[in-house]
This record gives C-alpha cells, sequence and structure tokens, in this order.
C-alpha cells in the first residue's frame, strides 16, 4: 500500500479523471467518523457539501452496510447510487430475494434476543441483515466470544462479515460487497472505478476482480494485510480528497 | 498477376514512407508524433495500464513501445509508477500536460489534410493492385 495523497498516487488518480469514472465510497469510518453510537454517525456539513459538489461533477455512490432507509437520514442530496445492507437494496435487487432475507433475520433476532450477551451489546435489525456491536461492552473480549458462539448456533447459517468492533450478518447466498460494486460499475456506464472503505467489510471490494476497467482502491488508515492498493492515513483527510477530487474535475471541463 | 504484386508491393512501401514523414512532421509542428498521440489516446482509456495492456491494447509487443514510453516520460506527458501491489510490475498514467497536448494535437490535425490526401490517394491505388481472385 502506498499513500493516496502522494505526489505520484495523485497523478495516477487525476488520470481516472480524464474519463468516465466512477467515485464510491463507504459510509462509517469514511465519509463519517466513527462513533460510539451508530444512530449518532454523520458526515460533517463540509464533508457533504463536498460531497454534493463532486456529484455533479461525476457518478458518485455511496456504499454502506446500513439500510437506504437509514442512509438517507444521514445524506441530504439525492447522489447517483445509494447501495445499503452490504449490497442487497439499491441496486434493483428483486422482492423475493429481499423478502426472503427479511424472513431470515426476522427469525435470527428472535433467537438471538432470547440469548444473553455482556452489557453493551447492540443487535442492530437492518431489515435485510444485523449488525451485533460491541463498542459499548466493557467487556470487549467476553461480549467477542458470546456472540461468536451465539452467532455459530443461528439458522441458517449467517455469511458474516467482521467490522469495527460489529459483526455483520448478510443471509446466505446474498450479494457481498465486491459483487455490488461491479454490478454498480456497470449501472453506472463508467469504465473505471474508485472505492474508499476503512474496514474489513470492504476488503471484499479491494479485492475483486473487475477486467472491464481499472478499480482504484483505497483503504482508510494503512494496514499491511489489505488488498487495497492506497491508503489515506485517517477519516480526518477526507475532505482534502473531495477537494483533490472535485479540483480535477473542474480544470477538465475547463480545459 | 505478378505484375499487379510488384505494383501493389511497391504502392505499399510508398505509403509506408508518407506515414513516416507524417509521423515525423507531426512531432515536430504540434510536438507529438501519431504515435505518440496514439499511445496517449489509449492510456486516457486505461488509466494505471501495464506496459502489457498497453501494448494489447494498440496491437503491438511491449519491447516495441519502449523507446517511445521513455521518450514520452522524458517530456513528462506519462507518469510510470511501481504498482502498489506488485513492485515488478510499473503503471502508466497520462500526466494532465500529456492530456492537453494530446487534445491540441487532436485539434490540430486538420492542418495535414493534404498529407491525408496524398495516403488517401497511395492507398486507393495500392487497393487497386490487388488482384480481383484475393
Amino acid at each position: 500500500m502506498i499513500p493516496l495523497l502522494s505526489k505520484n498516487s495523485l497523478v495516477l488518480l487525476e488520470s481516472f479523471s480524464f474519463t468516465r469514472t466512477l467515485y464510491a465510497f463507504d459510509f462509517d469510518g469514511t465519509l463519517a467518523k466513527i462513533v460510539t453510537k451508530p444512530e449518532n454517525a454523520f458526515m460533517t456539513k463540509t464533508t457533504e457539501s463536498l460531497l454534493e459538489e463532486l456529484s455533479t461533477l461525476a457518478p458518485v455512490a455511496i456504499v454502506s452496510g446500513r439500510s437506504i432507509n437509514d442512509l438517507k437520514k444521514r445524506v441530504h442530496f439525492n447522489p447517483q447510487f445509494l447501495v445499503g445492507n452490504h449490497g442487497l437494496e439499491g441496486l434493483g435487487n428483486n422482492n423475493a430475494s429481499l423478502t426472503k432475507a427479511q424472513a431470515v433475520c426476522s427469525q435470527w433476532v428472535q433467537k438471538l434476543k432470547k440469548m444473553k450477551f455482556e452489557s453493551g451489546v447492540e443487535i442492530e435489525e437492518k431489515t435485510y441483515s444485523l449488525a451485533l456491536h460491541y463498542r459499548q461492552a466493557r467487556n470487549k473480549t467476553n461480549a467477542k466470544k458470546q456472540l461468536l458462539q451465539s452467532i455459530a448456533e443461528l439458522t441458517p447459517e449467517a455469511r458474516v462479515i467482521t467490522g469495527k468492533s460489529v459483526y455483520n450478518l448478510l443471509p446466505p447466498g446474498t450479494l457481498h460487497k465486491g459483487a455490488a460494486m461491479l454490478h454498480l460499475i456497470e449501472k453506472s456506464s463508467a469504465k473505471h472505478a474508485f472505492y474508499i472503505g476503512d474496514d474489513d467489510t470492504d476488503e471484499d471490494i479491494f479485492s475483486v476482480e473487475y477486467s472491464a476497467g481499472q478499480l482504484m482502491t483505497v483503504r482508510v488508515g494503512q494496514k499491511k494485510t489489505s488488498h487495497a492498493k492506497f491508503y489515506i492515513d485517517r477519516q480526518a483527510e477526507i475532505n482534502r480528497l473531495l477537494k483533490i477530487l472535485i479540483g480535477f474535475h473542474k480544470k477538465k471541463a475547463n480545459g | 498477376m505478378k505484375k499487379n504484386m510488384d505494383q501493389l508491393f511497391f504502392s505499399l512501401f510508398q505509403i509506408g514512407v508518407s506515414i513516416n514523414q507524417l509521423n515525423k512532421q507531426s512531432e515536430k509542428q504540434l510536438k507529438l508524433s501519431m504515435v505518440q498521440w496514439s499511445l496517449l489516446k489509449t492510456l486516457v482509456e486505461i488509466p494505471g495500464a501495464t506496459a502489457h495492456s498497453l501494448a494489447e491494447a494498440v496491437g503491438v509487443h511491449p519491447s516495441t513501445l519502449t523507446q517511445t514510453l521513455k521518450r514520452l516520460e522524458r517530456k513528462k506527458y506519462i507518469f510510470v509508477m511501481s504498482d502498489p501491489s506488485d513492485s515488478r510490475k510499473k503503471l502508466i498514467s497520462i500526466t494532465r500536460l500529456g492530456k492537453e497536448t494530446m487534445d491540441a494535437t487532436s485539434k490540430s490535425l486538420l492542418n495535414f489534410s493534404e498529407e491525408f490526401t496524398v495516403i488517401q490517394k497511395e492507398l486507393k491505388q495500392a487497393l487497386q493492385q490487388i488482384p480481383a481472385e484475393a
């Protein structure tokens, strides 16, 4: 991994602006900083304004584990694409598969609510997936152990995506973020794409094989084992990145 | 038949000479030869291409591009960096200067309408040499 905001990497990033490129962003930890309570996560006004400006210059997508209804409360403009529940929502998914996913999640919730967990563990119901948060648990080690044991008892077997102090449970057979990203690129009519995310739930995208064009992958925070090629140091650099992208596209428009 | 083939061969040689002259003129007057322009045009469509994928896109062997890529890099029309996930590979990008020069060249191509007409005539003559049964 190398820094995205270095002189050399920015030449490559700029070259993506010369042709139609989709700019896709994870939400929590990327556009909005990680907070103790998920309901308190919002973009700053500056970030939102910059993202909105970018969306007038190039196609923009927000790809999140949150449900679309939840995302809409936190995004006060209309980017070209809002993808929720790790790809389950926002890509024209058929109703039958969503209904099935909802039924499986209801089943899981009923079972999980009967189990005992460390104080501070929170079950977030996102209609088509679940998020089991343990950020606020006093004893995180114990909370993790309990959650993993309970997840192992769920039927049907859940697809687990580990995030920052959270286990995301998706019904079996559902799209992962990587497949969702490929679908999104096709829908946007872009040939190339840029994606930035901050945790293991984004590794599906970082490691996806995209042969029809170029995919520039960026992680928030350097991590040696990540499949992302580039990184920015911290979430606070997102505004600087957005300004740079806007600058590239404005130069192109004026040139 | 043999005479036609000889004439065809010679016509193709003449076309090659005209194209070569146009290439040199283009570089002298517009700062980009046709070959360089074609590579830059391809790079716009494949940002961060490897030499292999670039060569494949233009239909030549990667080694054929080496000298041209070096010239473009010296002129700062392209930038070459190591692939972050495999330092043995190089990623090639067109720079903003390269893009602006390429766009300016595209607009100036009309300056060579006379030369294009000559090549077009030579090509027509060459095509007329191709035997009917071919």
